[in-house]
């Protein structure tokens, strides 16, 4: 396969040297990467694992090799191979952007980029046909064949945001690593996820934009669309809110879900037209390039957070025009934050009371053992002010907290009459305790309500608490 | 030789005599063919089908048995011991918080020669009892012996959300036992009513406590069930939490955590963070249970010892005072859709759209996986909306269960299983809502609101039209039943 690769490079030389495009030669911009990563078990957030993972990754201009950037949350030491020999370089992580799954490393020692050859990103997906899918296995080059699926628009696999997603069929075995994925000498993506038989790609024209607003002085970020709805089918719901056409538009049925923007739509809006596309009541426009697709991809596929978004909705019996204003991805703006990357998880222990802040991980963490009422708050808006939640999410027996052993996963109110929003709330809190005595409040619908520590001792049973169970630390905020 | 002959007829009578007068000639066989409602599509029902279980004659010509061995009969049979003469029975009083049932046999020649089992006492732990049934199916009455295990507050897993005191005995008690007497000297110490997964040679019996409640309850021809005070109480080990409260450290008094709804009155006499000191009388423990007839179990019981309607006298300690308060204890009526439910599920179908009350027996229909089926907040509706206030907990969410298709409801958005909310802007807390806000009837459209957020709608005629058909299409009986 090599042999032929290479024969087909020296052909395409010969044949079109005055045209200067490179023919593609994977050997020459294709590396392996070795990820070391710290990894955290957010049952027993003080300790940390030490997990490594190999993926891929394609060289697009001078010091500059593009990944994706699953996989690479919580790593502190990269190594590159190229060539498939065994030397490996150190890299430097130049920048990762979770909520666009792509990360830019670089290796500074001068000798790696000797003889390598960056590759060029398609400014298009293509939407049919066959692609090459290549990696290194073994010291050799691995070309496997892909057929396109479809095009569509997806979420993101390190994050909720929206942008298109190729879907292909392949063979290939243990995929989804970034393996490189071609068009003859354009590379198409990169492999973001694998299924039987089916592999998702991040689309390089994606990619590029993503890339060349990090090379802006001020990146706007990504944007996102936080709101909810339900396709506009059942022409008796259009009717009913004084809109006599069939097919047409989606009605809004939650705004702000993920903490982000409340501004310009309202819950039973009609949204007909985004961006001049007119959107179906499947919630579907006609991109002028790759057709029929869901709206969600248009916060990214044509603008940047911040920007304003003309839309068409019906709203009150008659067709208006808003601007929406796009807001940028950030998990940190929900009351439960979905995710959470190169960061080890916080916790505070206050007398063996094990404190942790509600998200993503904690509670795909627990998986099926997650309460239903913090299932519940995870789903739930910032209301009342309240910015977080926090969990008492178990107790390390002492004499004392005598009495309190079998109480995990409840989710805290208040502390000594302050409301807890985080856990800088519970230690601002427990500095401040009523008289001799830390009065905690569970929420209203918790399974248990009040609890009572001593302030006094509580230093020094933390103190011997940690020594006990070996804790390192006694928090990480 | 005649001598022996007499001896040996005299042995022989005098064997019979006592076998005569033994339990089991007042232990009846009983019969349930069955039929249980769809929770999903309510106007349905299963496949008839029949279950065994035992009973005993009590005074007044009534049998007791299980309330889960009668539950959903459409035709209730009962045997005589060694009798085949099939009697048909009725159930006349039901209890299924407590598991227990009275039948009456319309043809009292049932009766005649079988004595009533008298009703005893608690049975001590250690001390031998006998189980008296038809388990596997049998016609021949089945004996097993064993000792009481332990005696303990247990869930009653008829309906699920109750548990009142149960005793436990290593005396088989398998399918078929259910609803037969445990007998200890004579008389009736228990009703044999389940087991436990998991924990071996161990099956569990209702106590005459429980047995006397019921029976003293239905004395007025009504039953009401077991009364609730209203209360979740927690433990009070904790030194800082007893010095907080003014309690000296020992191992005295429990703690009010909380104060549940709808109970008003609870809500006017008790406060949270109250100590419970004593309950009828009893000292409580700081683990929250007292000395029952030589058991330490969960001051619960005392509780249940009351009728719907009276009193229990209670001590409390409030800011460092100790307070008598009376108080008067209901039964909670309103937490039905959280435990099993044995009526058929009000329905009401709109344009092929199935609205039913959201119970513990509907998400139980779903399947195995119903958690992965139904939302969070579709749970949270069902087990914790009653935390928050007293008209949360008196709300009967209303559910979508279906969609039955129709060209005019054939693009409704939203799926089964969401939760109604609101209607033509009426806000949905129940069936009656429902029908209430259906009633108006004063648009040109059913503008539904979900709890989701989501919107949909039917256009009235439409949805009349539509249900026209659909009833018909599919034999449902009617388009509603509440």
């Amino acid at each position: 396969m090599i042999k032929s690769l290479a024969g087909l490079t020296f052909f395409c030389f010969c044949l079109l040297p005055l045209v200067g495009t490179a023919a593609l030669n994977t050997e020459t911009s294709l590396v392996e990467i070795e990820v070391t990563k710290k990894v955290y078990d957010y049952r027993t957030p003080w300790f940390t694992r030490n997990e490594q993972i190999r993926k891929n990754g394609i060289l697009i201009g001078d010091n500059q090799i593009l990944t994706t950037a699953d996989g690479l949350s919580g790593q502190y030491l990269c190594r590159i191979k190229k060539g498939g020999v065994s030397r490996q370089y150190l890299a430097e992580v130049l920048w990762i952007d979770y909520y666009a799954n792509v990360a830019i490393l670089d290796v500074p020692e001068e000798d790696f980029w000797e003889g390598m050859h960056p590759v060029d990103l398609a400014k298009t997906v293509p939407q049919s046909g066959e692609l090459q899918i290549y990696r290194w296995r073994g010291g050799r080059i691995e070309e496997r064949a892909a057929e396109i699926v479809r095009l569509y628009s997806g979420k993101s696999k390190s994050s909720y945001v929206q942008h298109l997603v190729l879907s292909v069929a392949s063979t290939i075995q243990s995929a989804g690593w970034a393996e490189v994925v071609f068009d003859e000498d354009q590379l198409v993506g990169l492999t973001a996820s694998a299924g039987t038989d089916t592999l998702t790609i991040l689309p390089a024209q994606f990619i590029a934009k993503v890339v060349e607003n990090h090379r802006k002085s001020e990146d706007a970020g990504l944007g996102y669309f936080d709101f909810k709805y339900i396709f506009g089918k059942n022409p008796a719901l259009l009717a009913s809110k004084g809109l006599d056409q069939r097919d047409v538009g989606v009605v809004v049925t939650e705004v702000g879900g993920k903490g982000l923007s409340k501004e310009g739509l309202q819950v039973g809006d009609i949204i007909l037209e985004i961006d001049g596309f007119e959107i179906d009541s499947e919630g579907k426009y006609v991109d002028p390039d790759y057709g029929r697709l869901s709206f969600g991809c248009l916060a990214t596929r044509a603008h940047a957070a911040g920007e304003e978004i003309l839309f068409k909705i019906w709203r009150d019996g008659k067709a208006q025009q808003v601007n929406y204003k796009l807001p940028g991805a950030d998990f940190d703006k929900d009351l439960i934050p979905e995710r959470r990357y190169d960061a080890p998880p916080q916790y505070l222990i206050g007398g063996g009371l094990v404190f942790q802040p509600l998200n993503g991980p904690l509670l795909e963490a627990l998986g099926k053992a997650a309460p239903v009422l913090l299932e519940y708050y995870s789903r739930q808006e910032r209301d009342d002010g309240r910015e977080g939640l926090v969990v008492l999410s178990g107790v390390l027996p002492d004499d004392f907290n005598l009495g309190y052993e079998g109480m995990r996963y409840l989710l805290l109110d208040e502390i000594n009459g302050r409301k807890i929003n985080n856990l800088d709330d519970v230690v601002a809190a427990m500095d401040n305790p009523d008289g001799e005595f830390h009065r905690i409040q569970f929420m209203p619908d918790e399974r248990v309500l009040h609890m009572v520590l001593d302030a006094e001792e509580m230093e020094a049973a933390t103190t011997r608490i940690v020594q006990t169970y070996r804790i390192p630390s006694a928090s990480q905020l | 030789m005649n001598h022996k002959i007499i001896l040996s007829i005299i042995l022989v009578l005098s064997l019979f005599r006592v076998a005569a007068a033994g339990p089991e000639q007042s232990v009846v066989q009983i019969t349930n063919y069955t039929q249980q409602p769809d929770w999903v599509e309510p106007w349905r029902f299963s496949p008839v089908s029949g279950g065994l279980g035992s009973g005993f004659v009590i005074e007044g010509q009534r049998i007791m048995t299980n309330a889960h061995v009668v539950s959903w009969s459409k035709q209730l049979i009962v045997y005589r011991y060694q009798d085949p003469k099939p009697y048909q029975a009725t159930v006349e009083y039901i209890g299924h918080d407590c598991d227990l049932a009275v039948l009456k046999v319309e043809d009292t020649s049932f009766f005649e020669g079988i004595p009533a089992l008298e009703i005893g006492e608690l049975p001590a732990v250690r001390s031998t009892v006998t189980t008296y049934g038809y388990p596997a199916g049998g016609r021949q009455i089945s004996y097993t012996s064993g000792v009481v295990s332990r005696i303990e507050v247990q869930r009653y897993v008829q309906k699920y959300n109750r548990s009142l005191l149960a005793v436990q005995t290593d005396a088989a008690i398998n399918p078929g036992n259910s609803g037969g007497p445990v007998i200890q000297d004579g008389k009736v110490v228990g009703v044999s009513f389940q087991g436990k997964p998991g924990l071996e040679n161990a099956g569990f019996f209702i106590p005459t406590v429980v047995i006397h409640h019921f029976l003293e309850d239905i004395e007025d021809k009504n039953y009401n069930g077991f009364p609730d005070a209203g209360i979740s109480i927690q433990k009070l080990v904790n030194p800082a939490y007893r010095k907080a409260l003014g309690l000296p450290q020992n191992s005295v008094g429990a703690r009010v955590d909380v104060i549940l709804h709808p109970f008003p009155e609870t809500h006017k006499l008790l406060q949270e963070n109250d100590v419970l000191l004593e309950v009828s009388g009893k000292e409580v423990g700081s683990d929250g249970t007292v000395l029952y007839h030589g058991n330490r179990v969960a001051s619960s019981v005392l509780f249940d010892e009351v009728q719907h309607g009276e009193s229990i006298m209670l001590k409390v300690l409030r800011d460092g005072e100790e307070l008598d308060v009376e108080l008067p204890v209901y039964v909670n009526k309103e937490d039905r859709i959280s435990g099993n439910q044995y009526e058929p599920p009000p329905y009401i179908i709109v344009g092929g759209l199935v609205f039913t009350e959201l119970s513990s027996n509907y998400l139980g229909s779903l399947g195995r996986n119903w958690r992965d089926k139904v939302s969070p907040e579709t749970l949270y509706e069902l087990v914790y909306q009653n935390r928050l206030d007293e008209e949360s907990a008196r709300a009967k969410p209303v559910v979508l269960s279906k969609i039955l298709k129709h060209s005019s409801n054939i693009d409704f958005a939203v799926g089964s299983r969401s939760i109604l909310s609101e209607l033509n802007g009426q806000e949905i807390s129940s069936m009656e809502d429902l029908k209430a806000a259906l009633d108006i009837g004063d648009d040109e459209f059913y503008r539904f609101r979900f709890l989701s957020g989501a919107e949909e709608a039917l256009n009235q005629a439409d949805a009349e039209a539509a249900n026209k058909q659909l009833i018909e299409q599919y034999n449902i009986p009617s388009v509603e039943r509440l």
